[in-house]
């Protein structure tokens, strides 16, 4: 079987010079901006914080196997929602997951998208944890960003949590309700 | 993240401390607090517009809401301290700085400003000016133990906006419901917006509660605004009793479309 034309890495320090030009944004859309200028100047600083490694952080670079090109940037860590009464819930918050401008939208030669990809990588690296990651994702999406929010829905992240912002959705990957007749 | 009420008040928010209940706007009860020195004289600013004048509004430290409540309750000599320190703030570099922003505001603006709101595309040293208001009055007030026991204060930030009410939520505690048009009073009716909830003692059996503006004094971004990344920001993994109930769920399995190698 031929490999595929994408290579998927673990992302560290010695990075951060490739994360420095990332281009993922159309500088007239802000929320897409922010986006860029977070992986382009905190990203790899978020990956390595000394305090952090109890949170497992991943950083995950999606290359062209070919040329080495970067096409795809994500991030996901492990946190805990804290309820009201002390619950706890464990979770992964889906950092960051963005496709460089010049391949969003595109497809590799055998048919996947480059944004199916990366996704896949992020759950794929979620599922593959150890210690266990809990299978609960979420991710902070702004509220115009429709293609985002396509996506995550397309990879699970179907339910509405309460915005942490006006401008911003919480999606997470979908619950059994606890209270469904199991007949 | 420390949530404060907002560190600048008119005179309305003065005299009502001193007297719930009655014309905040009326004359009298604002020169008694004057005349036995029980509330400073505020920070007069003078709006600018180019080399013209155009306009004066007098704001003051919120520890005058101190103080009147102090007078209210026959504390005269404490009253009178806590006024001193509110002048002795307000003749300080922070306020100094905020005036200064201020003059080049408009007048709307600016009234925003001592209502407790951030004007649309104000200028990051107003957000930072009024921070350091803000931290050193919780420094004085942190250092003064009596003042503590005087009024009890609910500050968080608001989760969910319902019809009726909004819900308050203390930063790692429990969350509170308040009725929305207390909310809306105070300009913080929605999620995200930072409030207070003063409980100011009447007697054993009554109190007045008064929803106010709060200031987060760490947030050291410049803007206020919320950001989705980093670890930051405690409204990222905060949750109302609806999450908990969703979340309580079971959580399907990932879905993983293309599969995937991954090197380490």
């Amino acid at each position: 079987m031929s490999e595929p034309d994408w290579r998927i890495r673990s992302g560290g320090l010695a990075d951060r010079g490739l994360l420095s030009s990332f281009d993922c944004a159309n500088p007239a859309v802000e929320f897409e901006v922010e986006v860029e200028r977070f992986i382009r100047t905190q990203l790899i600083d978020w990956a390595s914080a000394p305090g952090a490694a109890g949170d497992d952080p991943r950083l995950l670079l999606a290359l062209v196997r070919a040329t080495g090109e970067l096409f795809g940037v994500a991030a996901h860590e492990r946190v805990i929602f804290q309820g009201s009464d002390g619950n706890q819930f464990n979770a992964t918050k889906l950092e960051v997951a963005a496709i460089a401008r010049a391949w969003q939208g595109c497809c590799f030669r055998t048919g996947e998208r480059t944004s199916d990809v990366l996704m896949s990588a992020v759950m794929a690296d979620v599922s593959a944890r150890v210690p266990p990651r809990d299978s609960r994702v979420f991710g902070i999406v702004h509220k115009d960003n429709q293609r985002s929010i396509a996506l995550c829905r397309r990879y699970g992240l179907m339910e509405e949590m309460s915005s942490p912002d006006l401008n911003y959705l919480r999606l997470v990957t979908a619950h059994r309700s606890p209270f469904r007749d199991h007949n | 993240m420390t949530i404060a009420e907002w560190p600048v008040v008119n005179r309305r928010r003065v005299v009502h401390a001193y007297k719930p209940g009655e014309p905040s706007t009326s004359e009298g009860p604002f020169r008694t607090l004057r005349g036995h020195k029980w509330a400073s004289s505020g920070v007069r600013v003078t709006r600018r517009s180019g080399r013209r004048m155009a306009g004066q509004m007098t704001l003051f430290s919120s520890l005058n809401v101190e103080s009147a409540r102090l007078a209210r309750l026959g504390n005269s000599a404490e009253a009178a301290r806590v006024a001193c320190a509110a002048e002795e703030l307000e003749a300080g570099p922070e306020f100094a700085e905020l005036r200064h922003i201020m003059s080049y505001l408009s007048g709307y603006d600016a009234q925003q400003v001592v209502d407790g709101v951030m004007p649309e595309d104000a200028p990051a040293e107003l957000a930072e000016a009024l921070k350091a208001v803000a931290r050193r009055t919780e420094q004085w007030r942190t250092s003064e133990l009596t003042l503590t026991t005087l009024a009890e204060v609910i500050t968080g930030r608001i989760a969910e906006v319902h019809k009726g009410y909004v819900v308050l939520v203390r930063v790692g505690g429990p969350a509170t419901m308040v009725p929305r048009w207390m909310a809306v009073a105070a300009q913080r009716d929605t999620v995200g917006s930072l409030l207070a909830l003063v409980m100011d003692k009447l007697d054993d059996g009554r109190a007045v509660v008064e929803a106010v503006p709060a200031i987060d004094v760490d947030d050291h971004t410049g803007t206020g605004r919320f950001s989705p990344f980093g670890r930051g920001d405690p409204r990222i993994l905060s949750i109302t009793e609806a999450d908990e109930l969703l979340l309580a769920g079971e959580p399907q399995p990932l879905r993983i479309l293309v599969p995937v190698l991954i090197e380490e």
